[in-house]
């Protein structure tokens, strides 16, 4: 069973819908001591840095996650802003994240695109998969997914990421660290390529 | 690599499909939940809902009816109509909306706007502007259901959209709604020369070539389009038809030569 978190501004509705189109369980979670029901945990998140944070923090939900992954070993997957929430900081709001995975949230840097894109980043882009695990194994050929966004994850591990995409330059797609996982994109609206990639989060298996 | 946008636009008044024509003679396409599913099985990149009767009628929008049709919906979604309150957008985000589009309330109510970019990212936050073209190549902006006209010219509305924080725009010339005249490229053209935000052209598509003008040759970043996918054939029958991926990479190809 898979505990997706609502922490107020997000899109647990599409989150939940696409689940539950795949056949895989799910329920939404608000409060933190429900975590502790659930295998497996997605953030899912749409909106700014700053404003998500405060809201994890106002009912002890960000200390939870942390100890459901770090103490329980439960795999999480972070999508869009749920994955940049994972890292240690953010430039959107100056503001400190989960600190989950090392790595920080930068804008996209327009000055250093060539050629120079719109921002936000929006639309379908293929991705190029730089580390292989059971999810980058389980993607379809030539997977599409769908990005909506302004800021990026970066990182000085090489190791981390998992997939990359490009944007006016390459950037983090995906990173995963275990059995901690986030995506840029949104698989809950990328139609079978979506469906895809979190029937293997669902489904992985981690020895 | 990005690819082009290509977004079905799904018109309705409450549960029905339907298409206007310059925001007026609306033609009724069939369920609107049934077009949904089509559309998803087709696999096209983001679907955009305009409640038409809500600004006319002057209801909110419909949230628990919009929940159900997101329900039905695995590709992008965005959900346009009578939106004037941070609340009515927190509840469709719930439901499965990934941007809200906002249109009146931006006249009305400009530091809604501003707020709505700072609670929930502009990355979540369309403004439509809707236009008249006049005889004298001017432009007139219209808002609450082409019952007013803004004082300003529309780029300065352009501007001004981009200023708020707005994450993408939406440009819809009223003219070309449902007339499958082609799009108004010459005024996406020179407004996609004032701002850095994604542009996305409406009105008037007729064919692929027009969808690939407006994205190679008028700087949009996506390009939508209500008619061309909805009609089909010399005598416009309803069919839902969307170009494959070879089909739009031909037309893409073509024009960018």
């Amino acid at each position: 069973m898979i505990g997706v978190i609502d922490y107020g501004i997000c899109n647990v509705g599409s989150v939940v819908n696409m689940l539950r189109r795949i056949g895989v369980a799910s329920s939404t979670i608000c409060s933190p001591e429900e975590l502790d029901d659930f295998e497996r945990i997605i953030l899912p998140g749409v909106g700014h840095f700053a404003t998500a944070m405060k809201n994890l923090q106002a009912n002890g939900m960000d200390t939870e996650i942390r100890r459901q992954v770090l103490e329980k070993q439960k795999p999480l997957l972070g999508i869009c802003l749920g994955m940049q929430l994972l890292a240690k900081s953010s430039e959107e709001g100056d503001c400190k994240g989960l600190g989950l995975v090392p790595g920080r949230v930068v804008r996209f840097r327009t000055n250093e695109m060539s050629p120079p894109m719109p921002v936000p980043n929006m639309g379908w882009s293929e991705v190029k998969v730089v580390a292989k695990n059971p999810i980058t194994d389980a993607l379809l050929p030539n997977s599409r997914f769908y990005f909506v966004h302004s800021y990026h994850f970066e990182t000085d591990s090489a190791d981390l990421p998992m997939l990359t995409a490009h944007h006016g330059y390459e950037f983090v797609a995906g990173f995963a660290m275990g059995k901690i996982l986030g995506v840029q994109f949104h698989p809950e609206k990328s139609h079978r390529f979506g469906a895809q990639l979190l029937q293997a989060f669902s489904q992985a298996s981690y020895v | 690599m990005s690819r082009e946008r290509i977004i079905p636009v799904l018109q309705f008044s409450k549960t029905a499909a339907v298409k206007t024509r310059q925001f007026n003679e609306q033609r009724y396409l069939g369920d609107l939940l049934n077009a949904i599913t089509i559309f998803n099985d087709k696999e096209v990149d983001e679907l955009l809902l305009i409640d038409v009767e809500a600004p006319r009628v002057g209801h909110a929008p419909r949230i628990d009816y919009i929940a159900r049709v997101a329900s039905e919906c695995f590709v992008p979604l965005s959900y346009g109509g009578g939106i004037s309150t941070l609340a009515q957008m927190e509840a469709l985000f719930r439901a499965g909306i990934e941007k809200v589009v906002l249109s009146s309330c931006f006249f009305s109510n400009p530091g809604l706007v501003v707020e709505a970019v700072r609670t929930f990212g502009s990355q979540a936050i369309s403004i439509c502007l809707d236009y008249r073209l006049s005889g004298n190549g001017l432009t007139q902006v219209r808002y609450c259901a082409d019952s007013i006209t803004a004082p300003e010219t529309l780029f300065h509305y352009v501007i001004k959209a981009q200023d708020a924080g707005a994450g993408e725009l939406v440009l819809q010339c009223i003219n070309r709604d449902g007339t499958k005249e082609g799009y108004d490229l010459q005024t996406l053209r020179r407004a996609s020369q004032l701002v850095d935000i994604p542009l996305v052209a409406l009105g008037g598509a007729k064919s692929m070539s027009d969808i690939a003008a407006a994205i190679l040759n008028a700087g949009c970043a996506a390009a939508a389009a209500g008619s061309l996918f909805h009609f089909f054939g010399r005598l416009d029958a309803v069919l839902i038809n969307v170009p494959s991926q070879s089909e739009r990479a031909a037309a893409i190809a073509d024009v960018g030569q």
